[in-house]
């Protein structure tokens, strides 16, 4: 076993063991640091996949933007209260539909690979740029141009959404 | 290192509606701010002639065929009757919103803006031709409606509505682009052609791409409100301001089912069998889930919320039909569609009356004795979402019926038919509160010149669409040419 | 296999004197410190007076709306991070394509500026 293998292990198992911690602790913020811990043990995961974007990604929106709306939702609930009661909304049936799910997804990922059937070329296609970070660079702003700028619409349209929301809630 | 970088120089005049429609959000929304608050209906005038503008520039695309932006933008007959038919929409919603909004007491020149802002994503959405583009125009439009939906400040309804179709809708975009991921992971591309060509190549028993056919289905379902995916649609539709909810039950609908429609016929079109056993599944379910609960409603917005799910499952036979004739009378039924059902909200936002919500059917109590003209527009409306000539609704309705008989589906056909039958039940609770009751106290109502307008050109247009509806078959058969030759 | 990921060996080694630094601090006071717990030393410490209320509130809405234009402008700045790193190669089309992708985005703080989402009020 090679070292890049062994610190892949290393942290994948961190972050599994961290994810149980969020799902498995009743208070909601303990939830959230342990989410916090979680997303940059997958950053890493990332970077030994040289996918040093989406650790980035991982570490400004998900561990900044992300956990820290959570936070603010969880103290604009009152988070003390909620974590007395004892919670059974019948979740275990949709978690194991959507875990079977997942289980479907890694089991054809599994066969694809024992098939030798290619599981997809874009990775191959941006290492000729010269990594991961200019490989995305150098799709995202020609073949998926348009998606690009639509995106910026969404964004856009994402924005207004929320202050319309908000700013109704606060001017009553 | 050193691969030089070539941007292939797209053809902007393609995407001209859309880079229109986005500057006309942007406009209202800069342009709002510097309306004073009593006057916010200027915003929705400008609204206004900005979509008729965008409709007859987009007008001009028409039997053009066009593919740029390295193949994930098309412009075809299809897709510019979509945005014809979502524009037309906007227009309609917003004669209807000017005075109601109002009313409601939330006048904010925001509504306008993202009202255009959604129509950019379904137009996004109707000339799709890359899965991730179906998914950006579909949130687009998505996130704009969530706000649309929670509109009214004070209302807990209102607000309880976007919440419950937020949560729906992020839970089932999730599932959504977990089905477009599929797609990627098994063909390297998410191009509707490639993935075709694919499949051409390796054979259709993929069971990945299986899984992905229902994902996407699911992630579309939302907003076509099909089953099982509708349970939201009750709920939203009634706490939704009334010109929201005549927005989306119409619009984002139309756009999901051609998107469904588009991606089934241009990606997996090899796979028909296994989509078409889907699908015949779903809009059976779709239809009579619909048609058997509305019976039970006595909320005239709940009961068009069940009623327009049982649409959505007639549309769903278009699609299944898989052939000439169904996706004319799919293109068809869209105008219909629109007309009728806008026009029934539109007469619920006419009973509006301080205090009085008019979307009870006691409201509608002796409306015949009291607005003899309202009344008869309604039954027009009834009468055209039920099928009974001579309103559009039934040419929609037998279009799309023949399309499935001819493509062999008689059992379904059957169920169709038989589902018609019922909502000439609950439709016609609606016609008996108006002419066989007497009403209760008089209280005038208080409906602005738009909302006439809109309200009687829509009910003359069912009307005349069902004496007269060559032209509209015309220009439903113009999509034949995007799909078949 | 193991050149692949050598740059990144001085942050693994940063990582781990940090949590070192953090364990190792703790266990030496834990050893030299005197242990006298009683109840007093658990409740919360406010300049010496006694605690007012809980010190967990529930906060205002305000905060939402911050928060998420954090989140939106911080997905923006992510989608300039390929496009910085292939700025040279993208040449003028690439500016224009980000030009563009920014003014949209413009229109919204503009908005949200002038609609007092940006102030406390």
């Amino acid at each position: 076993m090679s070292w890049t293998q062994f610190f892949f292990y290393v942290f994948a198992g961190l972050s599994l063991l961290c994810a149980l911690m969020v799902v498995t602790r009743r208070n909601a913020v303990h939830s959230a640091i342990f989410l916090i811990i979680t997303f940059f043990f997958m950053a890493a995961v990332f970077v030994i996949l040289k996918a040093e974007l989406l650790a980035a990604v991982q570490v400004l929106v998900y561990a900044g933007g992300v956990v820290s709306l959570m936070l603010y939702v969880i103290m604009l609930v009152k988070a003390e209260e909620a974590s007395q009661v004892k919670q059974n909304l019948g979740q275990i049936a949709i978690a194991a539909f959507i875990a079977l799910l997942l289980a479907l997804q890694v089991g054809s990922i599994v066969y694809l690979y024992f098939a030798q059937k290619p599981a997809g070329k874009a990775a191959v296609e941006a290492l000729k740029y010269g990594g991961n970070t200019e490989g995305i660079g150098a799709l995202l702003y020609t073949k998926y141009l348009f998606p690009f700028e639509v995106a910026s619409v969404l964004l856009l349209a994402a924005m207004v959404g929320a202050i319309v929301l908000a700013k109704n809630r606060l001017e009553r | 290192m050193g691969a030089v970088v070539n941007i292939p120089i797209p053809n902007i005049s393609a995407i001209v509606p859309e880079i229109l429609a986005t500057a006309l959000a942007c406009f209202l929304l800069i342009f709002d701010l510097f309306v004073p608050k009593e006057k916010k209906s200027i915003v929705g005038i400008a609204a206004l002639i900005g979509c008729i503008v965008v409709g007859v520039v987009t007008f001009g695309y028409i039997n053009k065929h066009v593919v740029t932006f390295s193949g994930m933008f098309v412009l075809d007959s299809f897709s510019v009757i979509l945005k014809e038919l979502f524009l037309l929409c906007d227009i309609i919603v917003i004669l209807i919103s000017l005075k109601y909004l109002e009313m409601e007491g939330v006048s904010l020149g925001e509504y306008y803006a993202l009202l255009v802002f959604a129509t950019v994503g379904m137009m996004v959405m109707a000339s799709a031709n890359d899965l991730i583009m179906v998914y950006l125009g579909l949130e687009t439009m998505a996130l704009s409606v969530y706000a649309l939906v929670g509109f009214i400040k004070l209302s807990e309804k209102s607000t309880e509505a976007a919440l419950k179709y937020l949560l729906m809708g992020v839970f089932i975009s999730g599932i959504f682009l977990f089905g477009i991921a599929l797609v990627y992971g098994v063909v390297g591309s998410t191009q509707l052609p490639e993935v075709s060509a694919y499949i051409k190549e390796h054979g259709l028993k993929n069971p990945v791409l299986l899984m992905a056919i229902i994902l996407i289905a699911a992630g579309l379902g939302l907003e076509i409100a099909m089953v099982p995916f509708h349970f939201w649609a009750p709920d939203v539709y009634e706490g939704a301001p009334t010109s929201v909810t005549a927005f989306i039950s119409v619009a984002p609908k139309v756009a999901a089912i051609a998107a469904l429609f588009r991606v089934y016929i241009e990606a997996f079109n090899l796979m028909a069998p296994y989509w078409t056993t889907l699908l015949w599944l779903l809009a059976a379910l779709t239809m009579t889930v619909g048609n058997v609960t509305a019976v039970l409603q006595n909320n005239v917005k709940r009961l068009l919320a069940y009623s327009s799910i049982a649409h959505a499952g007639y549309m769903l036979l278009g699609i299944l039909a898989y052939n000439q004739v169904g996706l004319e009378a799919l293109a068809f039924y869209f105008f219909a569609y629109c007309l009728m059902n806008i026009g029934a909200f539109a007469v619920v936002i006419y009973l509006k009356r301080e205090n009085i919500a008019g979307d009870n059917i006691e409201d509608f109590r002796g409306l015949a004795q009291t607005h003899p003209m309202l009344a008869l527009v309604m039954v027009i409306f009834l009468l055209s979402l039920t099928g009974i000539p001579p309103t559009v609704g039934f040419v929609g309705k037998f279009l799309l019926f023949s399309a499935a008989v001819e493509a062999g589906y008689y059992w379904l056909v059957a169920i169709a038919v038989l589902n018609s039958v019922i909502s000439l039940y609950y439709y016609f609770k609606i016609a008996k509160v108006m002419y066989m009751e007497n009403p209760e106290k008089r209280v005038p109502f208080a409906a602005s010149i738009p909302l006439k307008v809109a309200v009687f050109a829509l009910g003359i247009f069912t009307v005349v669409f069902g004496l007269y509806p060559h032209p509209l078959i015309n220009l439903a058969q113009l999509s034949i040419k995007s799909f078949f030759g | 296999m193991y050149q692949s990921i050598s740059p990144y060996i001085p942050v693994l080694i940063l990582l781990v004197l940090a949590l070192a630094f953090g364990v190792v601090t703790l266990m030496v006071a834990w050893l030299v410190r005197p242990s006298k717990p009683y109840d007093e030393k658990l409740s919360p410490y406010e300049c010496g007076i006694n605690p007012l209320m809980p010190a967990k509130i529930r906060v205002p809405i305000r905060f939402f709306v911050i928060i998420l234009l954090f989140l939106l402008f911080d997905v923006e700045a992510v989608f300039m991070y390929p496009w910085a790193a292939m700025y040279k190669k993208l040449g003028i089309w690439g500016f224009v394509e980000m030009f563009l992708f920014i003014v949209i985005l413009l229109v919204g703080y503009i908005y949200a500026w002038a609609k007092g989402a940006l102030e406390w009020e």
